[in-house]
């Protein structure tokens, strides 16, 4: 069976039902609506990044539905990413952003995974500066406060 | 303000489960980076920022301004260590630290714990998420203190919880603190203190240790009903006093570095009336109804060996939700699951006193420090009441031997058990005098104290007598034993749930006798049909072969043809000079080798093909044949010509160590030879490594090792098994 989904600006997309229901929202959409040839409507999804969102659901349509282990130390979880995902996920920072929020919204947790795991990848091992840099942000600290972070940060490193 | 330019519409660093999210994939030091790049990421990282730091409040030259630190980072402090537990730092913690989840108490020599304090400071709400509690003292008192005050707040929390009547803050004569703060008073239904980890470390004094008082010790585990995890290390664990007390002399009064009247230590009146205050209303209500509800939760059937000497003071023997067959005390230390004593000096009963009343124990952790002989009896008292355990691991320290009753264990190792590692010493060799064989299995002698029985070799019907003490027969086992006079090991317990064994027994110099059950020993480690990694030494196995056990004749014999064989090849194609080891006959190999081995002595490549067929076809079928000698008592029956292996067929095991004799000073090491290989290849086809040290090969062990691995390489290099050589460091036990 096939679904269509709307994006933001009207773009129609027509999918296997069984990848767009690597959607929970659109899973659950089905579900309560049942089966019907009418468009669902993705208000907060582009059509750029629907594409991209559709692209990851194809390549994993057979991967087994994640388990979500409640015990894990999400303090230990690996960062390790899939070489097909690592290459999916080499697009602009902008993109990259969108379909972080777009996997949140349409409730994709292994895609959410590997966008959060992605730019915590970024952030690794650099300095403030360097991250300031990455993500083009602006120091918005007054010295004092720079100081008394500095201060405070040297007691949590030396300890 | 979200200074990212340009600015989005929506972000992900503005919602807060995508912070979470991205900050569950990073290190905390990255999380202190990122609370450096702008204010809001200050803002939306910090509830990730954990911290753990050292206060060093007693020592002027380390400690920084800590105060105005914890101000600006207490909330995120997570665990804080060497704490002295002064009034004004212990104010200073519980107000800006919400969130400490762990405190590390340091109490110094010359310090005299302000008890009030620390009791404020327990029984403060806003320290209900502490959860760990590290007591490091250097002398006696000091955690005395502490514990009384640990005792203390456990015994305010259990009124609070279960007495309607307003909370005294006098519950004690000795009770010197009040129960909380004036500026915070405690709810009625509040737990400030859930105290889940307990660690006591002791520092050493004039090189002895110094003592921790059991009834101190007892009071917190009795009054904390939470605690999960006991940790004792580097003390001397005694009762503050003998009197009333049937115990034999527990231990050495030479040992105590000072001594001091039982009245003058610290909160011994309060601890004494948690103790012995039998008709102490509430506290006996209490543990009573935590005991039925630890009754009701449970499935199998708890018995608690009773000991004369075993005080009832809150046993209520009337109560109707406690039926007969559900023998239990209510002094049980029923939730704790893991207990580590690691240098510890402790006399058997006491030892046997805090296990034996653990029934939900998970994990031991015992490195004990046995300058006594423990008796043999001492293990299976409180084994019997732990049939919840999943790992066991003894060990010694010191140069003290340990001696254990492996038939206990065996018998009565708990269904649930996953990993078993018994023997090995940290800090230097373990000596026996005779039967090198069994002494490190076969420790039959107690932790400290009176029932020195210096005789390792315990007979059989020594052991079956053991097994049929008093204790268990008013109290009898669901997996207690049925020996026989023939068979000594009964079917492992834990045979579906052990899946990693380590025997690290230790044979000293001197003695040359077989223990005559290391054939049965061995032969039920078949039993283990889950068994993964195992650990033994050499020795074991060598010894074992050169028994001139005649079920093991016919394999004996084969396997020595077959190193003749190979020699005769390597002879033939000039590779002599790479023989491996001296080539043993066993001593019956010649009255009991089989006609079909005897007839190829001529060695003609006619013979040497049969033998090498044979063999090929032996590995092939000896999975059957060990199926069916264990069905069959091979002990009694006649062996005849069957292919009886040394070891059992142990298709699960997947990681093999192997090691000399564990002890240094030994004149006999084993060497390692082609025919240990074929034997544990035989026995265990889903083996993929085997791990040797380096002590098997001798001075030159890497041309000997060389030469091993390339025979090794030649008979089973298709099967990916690797065979390697390593020092003990990097085995992997």
């Amino acid at each position: 069976m096939t679904i269509t989904l709307t994006s933001l600006d009207n773009v129609e997309f027509k999918v296997d039902k069984d990848v767009a229901e690597r959607s929970i929202l659109i899973k659950n959409m089905i579900d309560d609506i049942g089966e019907t040839d009418a468009p669902i409507p993705l208000p907060n999804v582009s059509s750029a990044v629907l594409t991209k969102v559709i692209e990851y659901c194809e390549h994993h349509r057979h991967d087994p539905p994640q388990v979500q282990d409640e015990s894990d130390d999400p303090r230990k979880r690996s960062n390790d990413i899939e070489e097909w995902d690592m290459k999916f996920m080499q697009v602009d920072q902008e993109m990259l952003f969108e379909i972080i929020l777009a996997a949140n919204y349409l409730d994709i947790k292994p895609l959410l995974d590997v966008g959060c795991k992605t730019v915590a990848n970024i952030i690794k091992g650099k300095t403030p500066e360097e991250i300031r840099k990455v993500f083009n942000i602006v120091n918005d600290f007054t010295p004092e406060e720079e100081a008394q972070i500095k201060k405070e940060n040297e007691w949590a490193e030396d300890r | 303000m979200h200074s990212t330019a340009p600015p989005a519409r929506l972000h992900p660093f503005l919602l807060p489960e995508l912070v979470a999210l991205i900050a569950s994939f990073l290190s905390p030091s990255d999380i202190i980076t990122c609370r450096v790049v702008c204010c809001h990421w200050r803002k939306v990282f910090a509830p990730f920022l954990q911290l753990s730091g050292s206060l060093w409040n007693h020592d002027s030259s380390r400690r920084l301004n800590s105060d105005a630190v914890l101000e600006a980072l207490g909330p995120f402090v997570r665990s804080l260590k060497s704490v002295e537990p002064t009034q004004t730092d212990l104010d200073t913690v519980s107000r800006t630290c919400p969130t400490l989840a762990c405190l590390g108490l340091s109490v110094q020599p010359t310090v005299v714990v302000d008890v009030h304090a620390v009791s404020r400071l327990m029984n403060d709400d806003r320290m209900r998420p502490l959860e760990r509690v590290e007591i490091y003292s250097q002398t006696q008192r000091g955690s005395a203190a502490l514990l009384y005050c640990l005792a203390n707040a456990g015994y305010h929390q259990l009124r609070r919880r279960w007495d309607k009547t307003p909370v005294h803050t006098s519950a004690s004569p000795a009770s010197p603190a009040s129960p909380a703060s004036p500026a915070s008073p405690p709810s009625p239904t509040a737990d400030p203190l859930t105290l889940r980890e307990l660690a006591i470390e002791h520092a050493f004094r004039r090189g002895q240790r110094t003592p921790v008082y059991w009834e101190h010790l007892e009071s917190t585990l009795m009054t904390n009903r939470q605690l999960r995890r006991l940790a004792i290390r580097n003390a001397l664990l005694v009762r503050a006093t003998l009197e009333n007390s049937n115990d034999p002399i527990e231990f050495d009064l030479d040992v105590y570095p000072e001594e001091e009247p039982v009245t003058s230590i610290p909160g011994w009146g309060f601890v004494r009336t948690i103790l012995q205050k039998t008709s102490h209303w509430a506290i006996g209500r209490v543990l009573q109804r935590q005991s039925i509800v630890s009754l009701t939760s449970e499935t199998t059937r708890l018995v608690f060996p009773t000991r004369s000497n075993l005080r009832t003071l809150l046993y209520e023997s009337s109560s109707p939700s406690i039926t007969s067959e559900r023998e239990v005390s209510v002094q049980s230390f029923a939730q704790l699951e893991s207990i580590q004593i690691d240098n510890v000096l402790l006399s058997e009963p006491l030892l046997t006193d805090l296990l034996s009343r653990c029934p939900a124990l998970r994990h031991l952790d015992l490195n004990l420090d046995c300058s006594g002989d423990p008796s043999s009896e001492s293990w299976y008292r409180w084994l019997a009441s732990c049939q919840k355990l999943e790992s066991i691991k003894i060990t010694t320290s010191g140069i003290y031997r340990l001696t254990m009753d492996i038939y206990h264990f065996w018998a009565l190792a708990p269904p649930t058990l996953k990993s078993f590692e018994i023997g090995g010493c940290r800090y230097g060799p373990v000596h026996f005098s005779t039967a090198p064989v069994f002494n490190g299995l076969f420790l039959s002698s107690p932790v400290l104290g009176e029932n020195s029985n210096a005789n390792h070799s315990v007979s059989t019907s020594q052991a079956v007598d053991a097994a049929t003490d008093s204790t268990l027969n008013t109290t009898p086992q669901p997996s207690a034993p049925q020996p026989t006079a023939t068979r000594f090991f009964p079917e492992w317990a834990c045979g579906r749930t052990l899946k990693r064994l380590v025997i690290k027994s230790l044979f000293g110099h001197g003695g040359s006798h077989m223990d005559p059950r290391l054939p049965e020993f061995m032969s039920r480690l078949g039993d283990l049909t889950v068994l993964e990694r195992m650990t033994f030494p050499l020795m074991l196995l060598s010894t074992l072969v050169e028994c001139g056990d005649d079920r093991y004749s016919t394999f004996a014999a084969m396997l020595d043809e077959r190193e003749l064989n190979e020699k005769v090849d390597t002879d033939k194609t000039g590779m002599s000079s790479k023989s491996v080891g001296p080539i043993k006959t066993s001593p019956t190999g010649t009255t009991s080798m089989p006609s079909f081995l005897k007839s190829s002595r001529r060695r003609s490549s006619t013979s040497i093909a049969k033998v090498n067929k044979l063999f090929a076809a032996w590995r092939g079928s000896i999975e059957i044949k060990d199926k069916v000698d264990r069905m069959d008592d091979h002990v009694e029956k006649p062996v005849g010509e069957k292919l009886v292996n040394y070891l059992p067929h142990m298709p699960s095991v997947q990681q093999v160590s192997l090691f000399g004799t564990g002890a240094s000073l030994s004149p006999t090491v084993p060497r390692m030879q082609m025919k240990f290989l074929h034997i544990l290849m035989a026995a265990m086809p889903g083996v993929r490594s085997i791990s040797t040290m380096v002590e098997l090969y001798g001075d030159d062990h890497w041309t000997m090792f060389g030469a091993l691995h390339e025979r090794f390489m030649n008979e089973y290099g298709g099967t990916g098994v690797q065979l390697l050589m390593g020092e003990r460091e990097s085995m992997q036990y």
